[in-house]
């Protein structure tokens, strides 16, 4: 694809999302097995419900929640054609197709739950987060089908953001409290390639700013104040950051030998940045309302916070009887 | 073929056709209630479809009535053709436009290019 003469939404998310799972190693795809606690709640209650209920798990990456409960049948697509594949790999004949989350390729009114785990927050605009929970409502059942939805949050413990857009170092150790120091020196060593977009953004801008529409523009600005604020510091900061005391403690503390070369390699790879927009708390109740005046009974039945994200189960229902 | 029966192409774009250069036939344990559940939500007429699109050597009857609901060699028949059978190398195409969506390694690729969908 020609990246320099389209800087549009969906070429950023091919960048800074698609491209990055295509070419992650497929140890690195698949090290996180764990299923969160909350979802396979959800989906122990879809089974209790409906038994052999039918679910669509949309972006089901290395697909670990397809074969969770086998008194549920589900259908799982992601937008990487390389974890569709990993996943039908892993678990053999489980039905998974390439897909894209804004035009989901599934009949309107049929399944009974649908999961969006950690998949509206690699969308780079509102338009399209939003576009991405209606195919999500269109595909549920009228009568009682459910959504669960998992955003990464703004407000974690574990991690600040400077802005709601962020680039996001691929890490495989994300759980360990060094992550800091690798995120820091991984920040200003992606400021090349991020300088070098944001240049080919502002010629596209310029050449397109009469045509282009309102969203696209308002988008670029963001992504624009986002490469900026990423860039100013490292400007200050020689290749190797300063850690303040509490880093170097964190330092000192680092289990040696922590980590392969290889695994230094992915973990400060540029390339591998993925786009999150976080989501601030009661955004994404917000988001789902002005979705769900598109889409007939669509209701948010509850919403709350888990590991770091903002979540919501939709129900849709609809008196057939008025139809 | 399940997965098949659920898939649309562009719009509507619903049945798809199936071509297959390579279909698999993988042995699934029989789950009574499930097949009872699904039939419901089956196009039934499009599942007819793609058994001859395939050339499946199966013959399901034309319309479903009550009595072919219980009929357990009916449910058996179906239960085969919606689980056991599976396109690992061919194309489904829509039958609004023609798009061809290819099947490789089992996996449908249903991804639009932006043009088609703005």
């Amino acid at each position: 694809m020609n990246y320099q003469n389209r800087a549009q939404p969906d070429v950023l998310e091919q960048i800074y999302v698609h491209d990055v799972y295509n070419r992650l190693d497929s140890t690195t795809l698949t090290q996180d097995t764990t299923a969160w606690p909350n979802v396979r709640k959800f989906l122990n209650r879809i089974a209790s419900q409906n038994k052999n209920a039918l679910v669509a798990d949309v972006g089901c990456g290395t697909g670990k929640y397809i074969k969770l409960k086998s008194d549920l049948f589900t259908i799982g697509c992601d937008r990487s054609n390389q974890l569709c594949e990993i996943a039908r790999e892993k678990y053999s004949h489980i039905p998974i197709v390439i897909a894209d989350n804004l035009y989901l390729p599934y009949r309107d009114n049929l399944f009974d739950a649908v999961l969006s785990i950690g998949v509206i927050h690699h969308l780079t605009t509102h338009q399209r987060r939003l576009k991405a929970i209606q195919e999500c409502l269109r595909i549920l059942k009228l009568n009682g089908g459910q959504l669960l939805i998992y955003t990464w949050a703004m407000e974690q413990k574990q991690r600040q953001f400077s802005s709601q857009d962020v680039l996001v170092p691929c890490s495989n150790q994300q759980s360990r409290s060094v992550d800091i120091i690798r995120d820091k020196s991984s920040w200003s060593s992606s400021c090349h390639i991020q300088e070098n977009l944001l240049r080919r953004i502002e010629q596209v801008d310029s050449q397109t700013k009469k045509t282009a529409t309102t969203t696209t523009l308002s988008m670029l600005e963001s992504m624009q104040n986002l490469f900026q604020r990423i860039i100013k510091p490292a400007s200050s900061t020689p290749s190797t950051p300063k850690l303040s005391h509490q880093d170097q403690l964190k330092f000192r503390l680092r289990p040696f030998p922590m980590s392969s070369f290889d695994d230094e390699q992915i973990n400060l790879n540029p390339c591998n940045n993925r786009f999150y927009h976080v989501f601030k708390q009661g955004e994404l109740e917000m988001l789902i309302e002005e979705a769900s005046k598109a889409i007939a009974g669509a209701k948010i039945i509850k919403s709350y916070y888990d590991h770091g994200n903002w979540c919501a189960i939709v129900q849709r229902d609809i008196d057939v009887g008025l139809l | 073929m399940l997965t098949s029966n659920v898939l649309k192409g562009i719009t509507k774009g619903f049945p798809l056709k199936i071509s297959s250069t390579k279909v698999e036939n993988a042995p699934v344990d029989y789950n009574r209630d499930f097949i009872i559940r699904i039939m419901q939500r089956i196009e039934y007429d499009a599942l007819r479809g793609a058994v001859t699109d395939l050339g499946l050597h199966e013959s399901l009857p034309e319309t479903i009535s009550e009595s072919t609901q219980q009929n357990e060699e009916f449910l058996k028949k179906l239960h085969k053709v919606l689980l056991e059978y599976e396109v690992e190398e061919g194309e489904l195409i829509c039958p609004e436009t023609g798009r061809k969506f290819p099947i490789s390694k089992g996996i449908p690729n249903m991804l639009l290019q932006e043009t088609e969908v703005s």
